[in-house]
């Protein structure tokens, strides 16, 4: 009675262990294909423009650099410091708008951000006039 | 900025009681004052709400809360649904929520011993949420003048299905915490039988709430926000689907009771998720993931809610780990219905798993190496698709469960397969979809069987495992056939797509109270049937804020959906136009999900 006890434990630590390793086997191979850089433009233009890889691109939309002509787009994010020209073809979100956040995912292209998705954030503190006085 | 007298000595009571409630009971003093002083509280709490209410109503823009969120243009409904748009006021209404559960809790249930325990552990809560509240999230702030207007309530928020989105998650969250305190109260006592009827109904309710709060933001983020899609994979997404996992995984282990097995497990999902749901609060509301979603971050919130979080994890694991060995932790018997729930248990788990370290990889990786990363959609689709299958092809071999296998079973499974292949070559249908719809064949039987047979089954749990294979089908349906397509297009032209033809008919603008909008007009005929459709932009009075309406057509089988984009000189228009698949399928599947749960438990109480 009792060896089937431990062999039954010894099953199951068995099971547990395998199991465990092939979360952790099938986890770190799906983050290796999905990880994309979340990078700001000062960190893309230190890095000398050097990113094969896809990646997002976070910043402001510059005052006064949207154009638009047909479904191409073409628009200047920025983090304050440094700044990048991103180009896209298609419809932008709603929420999309100057000196507001964006969020573009793609991959570069010489000096510019070729952009296959964009997404505005939307922002619970919506504020016309900044606060300054609280 | 100054504090409003009334408002913050409401609060101050209502925490200064619960610290009473909390300590009688623990000192074993004057328990059944306790319950009279938990009465009291709620009163206290609702006068605070009916306060902050009558100020929203009354425009009094003195008070900073008001100001931020409300306007004298805004119709009165969304004044009144203003007090918990915004994080201080939703704050408050979840903490009157929590009293509300303690209140009920003291009316209902007859076992002294269980609802002291449950009532000390909920004061302990809100305690420390009423002292949060009071100093780092203040709804009775005001200023020491009287601005003449206010800000305006955000125009996103303007929405019926958003005013019930966020409390609906609140209230899932407050009641795993009821769902908690239960659970703490049997470590101490006793888990008997009444305690575990209590445990089943309130775990039941706490899941639908969560469910229903869960599905309102997506169907948000699809009708309203115009994403085009009903489910992101973004941390703020995850973060809500943590504790639903870990309370669907509790939910199920609660039959592990009829056998004495694995107690000390059911206890851990217990408080897992309740810990989990208190992480979210923290995860969201300190902004320290990057997310689509930004909500008012403030670091002082997000340390004090860190702490929060660590002084119930460290509370609630200090009492598991003292008080574990009364607790059964024998394994059930292989090939047992308890030990087919365990396989469940250990999908979810892996599934939980998979999200949590998707949602948190990033923080680490950001402490360590510096550097923001990202996580994509395809992490998880990747994960979660074969381990939802396998948790499918679990439950519905629970259905013919103590059933003999013979070579028969070997015969039709060599035939689907066959039919698979064949299905395959002539339609190009995939695996996952076959494999959907064998499922769902194979529960609809089962169901049919039973209806015939009249026996008398718990109907609400295959509806449930019925609606989880059906949702899951009409997931990958969409997935798979969904197109899209950018355009530009004049008023009055028509274009060709996959098999409909899309018209421009025109553009008229509209005023409205608070805000002026553009409509377009179009048209959509696919297969002899037209369907008319208006996409519009509106721009907010105050403020100046656009947003846009996207223009929906919803079928059973497939949406149409068309987002009106710029104009240019020439007077045309650029449009997003897409044909989702199964978008009304994923609705009615989680709504008969949700009902299958509510079903359940009202059965259960009138027992």
């Amino acid at each position: 009675m009792i060896r089937k006890n431990r062999l039954n434990k010894i099953y199951l630590l068995g099971f547990f262990l395998i199991a465990t390793i092939s979360i952790v086997y099938f986890v770190l191979k799906a983050l290796d294909k999905n990880i994309d850089l979340y990078l700001t433009p000062t960190d893309v233009i230190e890095s000398n423009y050097e990113m094969n890889n896809q990646f997002k691109l976070g910043g402001m939309v510059k005052e006064g650099s949207v154009k638009k002509t047909d479904l191409e787009v073409e628009f200047i994010v920025t983090d304050f410091n440094e700044e990048i020209l991103i180009s896209y073809q298609g419809i932008l979100p709603n929420l999309f708008k100057e000196n507001s956040g964006v969020v573009a995912s793609g991959s570069l292209d010489g000096n510019i951000f070729k952009a296959k998705e964009i997404l505005a954030k939307h922002d619970e503190n919506y504020m016309p006039v900044k606060l300054e006085e609280k | 900025m100054q504090f409003d007298f009334f408002g913050n000595a409401l609060l101050a009571l209502s925490t200064l009681l619960y610290g009473v409630v909390f300590s009688s009971v623990v000192l074993n003093k004057n328990r059944s004052a306790s319950v009279k002083l938990m009465h009291a509280t709620t009163g206290i709490l609702a006068i605070c709400i009916i306060y902050l209410s009558y100020q929203f109503l009354t425009d009094n823009f003195q008070f900073l809360y008001v100001f931020e969120n409300s306007n004298t243009l805004l119709p009165v409904f969304y004044k009144f649904s203003a007090l918990w748009s915004a994080h201080e006021g939703s704050f408050l209404l979840m903490i009157f929520m929590l009293a509300l559960c303690g209140s009920i809790n003291s009316v209902i249930i007859k076992n002294d011993r269980d609802l002291q325990f449950s009532n000390a552990v909920l004061s302990f809560i809100a305690f420390f949420y009423l002292v949060f509240l009071s100093l780092t999230s203040n709804p009775f702030q005001v200023f020491p003048y009287l601005p003449a207007n206010g800000v305006d309530l955000n125009p996103l928020l303007q929405d019926p299905l958003l005013i019930i989105h966020p409390p609906m998650l609140f209230f899932g969250y407050v009641f795993y915490a009821v769902v908690f305190s239960f659970v703490i109260s049997g470590i101490f006592n006793k888990f008997n039988e009444g305690l575990i009827q209590i445990l089943k109904v309130w775990s039941g309710i706490a899941w639908a709430t969560l469910s229903v709060g869960i599905l309102l933001g997506s169907m948000w983020a699809y009708y309203e926000l115009g994403w085009g899609g009903y489910w992101f994979w973004d941390p703020v997404e995850n973060v809500a689907l943590l504790p639903w996992l870990a309370g669907t995984a509790f939910t199920h282990s609660l039959i592990f009771h009829k056998n004495k097995v694995l107690m000390s497990w059911m206890v851990f999902l217990g408080i897992l998720a309740f810990l989990l749901s208190v992480m979210g609060s923290f995860i969201v509301r300190s902004g320290i993931i990057n997310s689509v979603h930004a909500f008012a971050s403030d670091p002082s919130r997000g340390v004090f809610l860190l702490s929060l979080f660590g002084l119930f994890s460290l509370a609630s694991f200090a009492i598991f780990f003292w008080k574990s060995e009364k607790l059964s932790s024998a394994w059930p018997k292989i090939n047992s219905k308890s030990y087919l729930i365990l396989l469940n248990n250990i999908i979810l788990m892996t599934i939980l798993v998979v999200v949590f370290i998707g949602t948190l990889y990033p923080i680490f990786n950001e402490i360590w190496y510096g550097q923001k990363i990202s996580i994509g959609p395809n992490y998880y689709s990747d994960l979660i698709t074969p381990l939802v299958f396998l948790l499918i092809l679990v439950f519905t071999y629970e259905q013919f469960f103590k059933q003999k296998f013979n070579y028969k079973y070997f015969l039709i499974i060599i035939l689907l397969f066959a039919a698979y292949l064949v299905l395959h070559l002539f339609y190009e249908i995939s695996f996952g979809l076959f494999a959907g719809y064998l499922f769902l064949g194979i529960l609809l039987m089962r169901l049919g069987f039973f209806v015939y047979a009249k026996k008398p089954i718990a109907a609400h749990k295959i509806a449930g495992h019925l609606s989880v294979v059906a949702l899951t089908t009409a997931i990958l349906f969409n997935y798979e056939y969904s197109q899209k397509v950018d355009l530009v297009l004049k008023p009055n032209d028509s274009i060709q797509f996959m098999d409909t033809e899309i018209e421009f008919l025109g553009i008229e603008i509209v005023a409205d109270q608070n805000f002026d909008s553009v409509v377009g007009n179009f048209q959509i005929t696919s297969n002899d049937n037209v369907y008319q459709l208006a996409s519009e932009k509106r721009v907010y009075k105050i403020g100046g804020v656009i947003t846009s309406e996207t223009g929906i057509k919803s079928l059973i089988n497939r949406d149409f959906l068309i987002v009106l984009g710029d104009r240019f000189n020439d007077g045309s228009w650029s449009l997003r136009y897409s044909i989702k698949y199964g978008i009304m399928l994923i609705w009615l599947s989680s709504i008969s999900l949700i009902l299958s749960m509510l079903y359940g438990v009202v059965r259960r109480y009138e027992q």
